[in-house]
């Protein structure tokens, strides 16, 4: 079985997409493994934190050059990364892939486009039905979606998840109670732990997203005292330096996706926790054009002309 | 789309049916209403593949903001005639939009010679278009914007009756022409136009991350913002107008535009698509903007004239 799974890993690591049939039994030999996580997946450190990949192959494979090979390096990544970018089929699979190949070393975690819905409108659905002339390949993804873990506490301490906190939930128990099994609803804390945001706001308000809330200060020291850890690490939203300290650092946003959309301009980052949870952010920016297989005039991104 | 020399011509050019396509999708969708659109729009764009929602919110944000100008303009000026010149027109519908509003409204619409031969071609597609596009108060020229003689000669032969008030608009054409070419086309209508305004929509701040990307972009894409530091902020696009012959100016980012839209309407087409790209949003529309030139009086009935 790894034999076969380092041939997908090797043809995925050079962008090549995988057979249908292979999608399908790298998809089922995955379900296997996130079926027993937990929706608070446990991790020891080290470990090296990622944010949103959203398709961009390449500037992965920046990442993996920056932060280190798995299984060498230990990864969580928390969520998106499908949608956007022009290769999310390739993206997805390969992060899969190494899952299945070195479970106690990759870490996937949900972000809100590991969704039916979302894909529909932002990319993966298109994409897969460009690449594979069908859709099969799209369910047998977002089936994945439905059972990858909702967050992570590393040694205890950290507390990762894609979005942020939501107003039903007070202790870390309460999201291991959670149904996770499921397209992600419209709301509850399931959604608001894959849509929420920190703002400099008292309490909880409104998410202009028109699901999850927005977070304050007050919100999240609270939740790190309760449950006794030292901070939140999440993804979600855009920072264009790579990532941002909020709330006297009881709060990071880690952005992985470099000049996002092949539009935005940012740099990157993924934030490095030594076995003591020193941290440690390495800055990356996207991949030169050369490495990227791509037509020059297929990557022109939207504007308004 | 006003035309550059050289390789950029036909990237420019193109540009005209890319906005053609994204504003024909918006009215598809139900952000706008807009009969002559599906004419002038052809399947497949520069970029081919299916905008993003961003981009459906951002081409509203831009056609609603000229139509809510525009008609503000029709209010403030009253029962007599009154013009409107669409400088770089592509294949915008603003000009019928105006015609089928204000009844004593004469429209004048310049582009490129390859654009409105082909723009003609097109309006043949829809009887409604085509008789729009026959009515005696529309004209549409060909003309290079950048030759002022060129441009001058037209409306002679037009026989455009500057006393008349006369709302100029340039949507996305200005930062498209060679250094310096924004300045005089701008001066141009500001010397000829007595009472009126001149609206424009323009690409800004080149200089930062984003802007910096935008402007690889559009380059690597062969339609190049070649003028955009002509007027590389809101402070900047407000002082072209005030050097070139304008009385008074103002000038919003298009988030703060946005802001200003009608409520009722940007709750309704905030419905309309599932939209998860806020910090993008924020960027993009930080780094275009509508400026605003007005002539008139002290007091006159263009006083109020702007996004308010």
């Amino acid at each position: 079985m790894s034999h076969e799974l380092d041939g997908w890993i090797a043809a995925l690591r050079k962008c090549e997409p995988l057979e249908e049939d292979d999608v399908k039994r790298l998809c089922q030999m995955a379900i296997e493994i996130l079926v027993e996580e937990s929706n608070v997946q446990t991790i020891d450190s080290p470990v090296t934190i990622c944010g949103d990949i959203h398709g961009q192959f390449y500037d992965l494979l920046e990442l993996f050059k920056v932060g280190g090979d798995c299984p060498d390096t230990n990864y969580l990544f928390m969520g998106d990364f499908v949608d956007r970018g022009f290769y999310s089929v390739e993206t997805f699979l390969l992060l899969l892939a190494l899952k299945v190949r070195y479970p106690d070393r990759m870490y996937l975690i949900r972000g809100n486009h590991e969704c039916r819905q979302i894909t529909q409108v932002y990319g993966f659905y298109d994409e897969c039905l460009r690449k594979y002339g069908s859709v099969n390949v799209w369910r047998y993804c977002t089936d994945v979606f439905d059972y990858l873990s909702l967050s992570a506490l590393i040694d205890n301490k950290i507390f990762c998840v894609h979005g942020g906190l939501s107003p039903s939930i007070t202790t870390i128990d309460q999201i291991r109670t959670i149904d996770r099994k499921q397209e992600v609803p419209h709301e509850g804390a399931m959604c608001d732990l894959l849509w929420s945001d920190p703002e400099d706001v008292s309490g909880w308000g409104l998410s202009p997203r028109g699901a999850g809330y927005l977070f304050g200060d007050d919100v999240c020291t609270s939740f790190t005292q309760t449950n006794s850890v030292d901070m939140i690490a999440r993804a979600h939203q855009l920072v264009m330096e790579g990532y941002k300290w909020m709330f006297n650092k009881r709060l990071v946003t880690v952005w992985s996706a470099p000049n996002y959309c092949y539009r935005c301009g940012n740099v990157a980052a993924i934030l490095e926790l030594d076995e003591n949870l020193a941290h440690d952010f390495k800055v990356f920016e996207a991949a030169p054009q050369e490495a990227r297989g791509v037509p020059a005039k297929r990557a022109t991104p939207d504007y308004f002309l | 789309m006003p035309r550059d020399d050289g390789d950029d011509a036909r990237g420019v050019i193109e540009t005209a049916s890319d906005a053609a396509r994204a504003k024909r999708d918006i009215a598809r969708l139900g952000y706008v209403d807009d009969a002559h659109v599906e004419a002038f729009a052809r399947e497949t764009g520069a970029s081919g593949a299916r905008h993003a929602p961003l981009v459906h919110r951002g081409y509203w944000a831009r056609s609603t903001a000229t139509r809510a100008l525009s008609d503000a303009f029709g209010s403030a000026v009253g029962d007599g005639r009154f013009n409107v010149v669409n400088v770089g027109c592509g294949y915008d519908t603003i000009g019928f939009y105006v015609m089928e509003r204000w009844a004593n409204a004469r429209v004048v619409e310049v582009d490129h010679e390859e654009v409105t031969k082909e723009r003609r071609a097109r309006s043949e597609a829809s009887a409604g278009t085509a008789a729009a596009a026959a009515s005696e108060v529309y004209d549409l020229r060909a003309c290079d914007v950048r030759d002022g003689e060129a441009l001058a000669r037209i409306f002679e032969e037009v026989k455009l009756d500057w006393s008349a008030p006369t709302l100029v608009i340039a949507e996305c054409v200005l930062a498209y022409l060679p250094p310096g070419k924004s300045d005089e086309v701008v001066r141009f209508f500001g010397e000829r136009v007595e009472r009126g305004a001149f609206i424009s929509y323009d690409p800004i701040e080149p200089d930062d991350a984003f802007g910096r990307q935008m402007v690889r972009n559009v380059e690597s894409r062969g339609c190049a913002f070649a003028g955009i530091r002509d007027a590389p902020s809101v402070a900047g696009a407000r002082a072209r107008f005030e050097r070139n012959a304008w009385r008074r100016a103002e000038a919003y980012d298009m988030n703060e535009v946005y802001a200003r839209l009608d409520p009722v309407e940007r709750a309704r087409i905030e419905r309309i698509e599932l939209f998860d790209e806020f910090e993008e949003w924020k960027l993009i529309m930080a780094h275009y903007c509508v400026s605003v030139g007005v002539n008139d009086d002290e007091g006159g009935v263009l006083a109020d004239f702007g996004l308010r």
